[in-house]
């Protein structure tokens, strides 16, 4: 991290936060439930070893048992993997986009808090016109326009290039949703960016900085937005549940996740359909999906009050 | 604060302006004529037509202030999945489902959540306090696609006067709207649970108490006005949740609104709709967050001086 570069005098920051975060059960119980549902979706379906895709329909909708440890689906797959397999997407998916979504917030968030005057104040009013439009509209409509795009890619690749059909079709329906999300999700990152750092260019380090004549890029990647860390990383943490979220109410309207691939919210979707002849189907996703929503949010929760003391509430 | 409020109006026309121009260069962008339909089966006289009244063959720039001009006259343009059904048509016949679904989630959320967040503060720190916390945070983490169904399952199908899905009858509308505003609750609850503990601690509440004044009084004369603010300004986007969550309650139980008509609209590319729906939905929010404005000029006097 950033201090570690100089001696260590006392301790820095994160040393600080980490200790406070350490005496917060919630947010260690909450960072090892994270830990674990990462884990178990991404290495867990190499050791459990059961193919999601295959099932046998006399096998379908069945309970609990030893041979299928969460029952089975609608067409008789194994419950378990494809809740492992979802997981990927919808974590891969929700990762992806708050990246995308981290790295345009904070640049125009940088941009216009240290160029500031009228610059920033366009650049803001912007965001705020943005921030008073439904999200999930936007979401569908960059998708639509997006996937109208990629599949023209796609259609190069499988039929110029030769490339496998399934692999690129995979591929064709994950990629405009995380883009989609990523690049309407990041107007309020870019809000908490600009307060920081117009805050910071301000202060007499910056200003030392300047008359040092160092180039606009280097104070602000090297003393500005470092600076900022804390608030950024806070947000992120609570970026991602919303963007599992959304994920999930995309491929539950069907304008998400398509099949071959599954995600949390198609397999709460399908799950709703067969509802009355077994409740597991629905049960088992959901409560995976809503222990990640409340074990993120909290850990997020959780940062705050150790990053920053002086924010938490009560 | 008159002028105030012309300043906002503006700011939501330009918005709304903003949304519109998005929208149809985000369309135009898709390839091929995404206005027109590869549906074979679309008779070619209504294809024709489309085809006149979008000024398909005109250049970009003419075909938007050809689009400026019908919107500004109030028309929305032609479906290309609905052949012969205008948007404006469309969009009249379905709002008023969206509107009560809408109408009763809002309701939903502030008889539960605004109660839910006054009686935590004023029992701060008390088992009432925590369990009225607690059923927020899962108000929160449960998706209306998880508790559409529960419902379902739960309530409908042990009822006989409740409907697992459809519009059919007077009681179809509990279920959407309790869906719909359960989410919207939590997070009024505890909006209103931090902006009363804010207020009580304020100096005045405790000039009122040493002169006696009984708790009541002081709670609904001095206290929930300035602890609305947080809730007031959350009602902004608690109408785009609303919005946004009118298409998963839709599609669950079976309300002819519109929020299916922008599922539809996608899914089977009827872009022309999907962008007349989104223009009025942009005109809705815009709305929406002019009220919400002025209610806060009303609430708070001091709003009105930072002029």
């Amino acid at each position: 991290m950033a201090t570690n570069s100089q001696p260590i005098e006392g301790s820095s920051l994160w040393n600080d936060a980490w200790i406070r975060l350490s005496k917060n059960k919630l947010s260690i119980v909450s960072l090892w439930t994270v830990v674990f549902i990462v884990l178990a979706c991404f290495i867990g379906p190499f050791l459990y070893g059961v193919d999601p895709n295959s099932g046998e329909l006399p096998n379908k909708l069945l309970p609990p048992s030893m041979e299928y440890p969460l029952g089975t689906d609608q067409i008789g797959r194994d419950l378990l993997a494809r809740i492992l397999y979802g997981g990927q997407i919808s974590l891969l998916v929700a990762f992806a986009a708050t990246a995308i979504s981290v790295t345009i917030g904070i640049a125009y968030g940088a941009i216009s808090g240290y160029v500031g005057g009228k610059i920033d104040n366009t650049m803001m009013r912007i965001v705020d016109g943005l921030l008073a439009l439904p999200f999930l509209i936007i979401v569908i409509l960059f998708r639509e326009v997006i996937s109208a795009h990629i599949e023209t890619v796609g259609k190069y690749l499988t039929e110029v290039q030769g490339w496998n059909r399934d692999f690129v079709l995979r591929y064709q329906n994950i990629i405009p949703l995380f883009i989609a999300i990523g690049a309407s999700g990041w107007l309020t990152m870019s809000r908490i960016v600009r307060t920081q750092t117009a805050s910071l260019s301000q202060l007499e380090y910056v200003e030392a900085a300047r008359s040092l004549g160092l180039s606009h890029t280097r104070i602000l990647f090297q003393h500005i937005i470092p600076n900022t860390l804390g608030p950024i990383i806070i947000f992120t943490t609570l970026t991602i549940p919303s963007f599992i979220l959304y994920e999930a109410a995309l491929s539950f309207l069907g304008l998400g996740i398509e099949p071959p691939n599954s995600s949390w919210g198609k397999l709460i979707q399908e799950g709703a359909n067969y509802l009355e002849t077994n409740f597991t189907v629905l049960l088992f996703p959901a409560l995976v999906f809503s222990i990640t929503l409340f074990a993120f949010n909290f850990l997020g929760d959780g940062l705050r009050d150790a990053l920053d003391p002086k924010a938490s509430k009560d | 604060m008159f002028r105030l409020i012309i300043s906002r109006a503006l700011q939501a026309f330009a918005v709304v302006f903003f949304l519109f121009t998005l929208t149809f260069f985000a369309i135009r962008a898709i390839p091929g004529d995404p206005l027109s339909t590869d549906d074979k089966s679309m008779p070619e006289h209504v294809k024709e037509k489309i085809e006149e009244y979008y000024g398909l063959d005109k250049p970009l720039i003419v075909q938007y202030g050809r689009y400026v001009k019908n919107v500004l006259t109030g028309d929305l343009g032609l479906s290309t999945s609905k052949p012969g059904r205008t948007v404006n048509e469309i969009i009249s016949q379905s709002l008023p489902a969206s509107l009560l679904v809408g109408i009763g989630g809002i309701t939903v959320a502030v008889l539960l959540g605004i109660p839910m967040g006054v009686l935590a503060a004023l029992r701060k720190n008390s088992w009432i306090d925590y369990t009225s916390m607690a059923v927020a945070m899962i108000g929160i983490c449960i998706p209306t696609f998880v508790l559409g169904p529960l419902l379902q399952l739960w309530v409908a199908s042990k009822t006989d006067w409740i409907n697992v899905a459809g519009w059919d009858t007077a009681a179809d509308i509990l279920l959407p709207s309790l869906t719909l505003g359960v989410g919207s609750a939590a997070y009024l609850a505890r909006l209103t649970r931090g902006g009363m503990l804010e207020i009580l601690s304020q100096d005045y509440i405790r000039t009122a108490k040493a002169k006696g004044v009984p708790m009541l009084p002081i709670i609904v004369k001095h206290t929930l006005r300035g602890a609305m603010m947080p809730a007031v300004t959350f009602l902004g986007p608690a109408f785009a949740a609303i919005i946004s969550g009118s298409f998963i309650v839709e599609t669950i139980f079976q309300v002819p609104g519109m929020g299916q008509h922008f599922v539809n609209a996608v899914t089977s590319k009827d872009y022309a709709l999907l962008q007349g729906l989104v223009i009025f939905y942009g005109f809705l929010m815009a709305g929406a967050n002019l009220l919400v404005d002025i209610a806060l000029l009303l609430l708070n006097p001091r709003l009105r001086d930072a002029t």
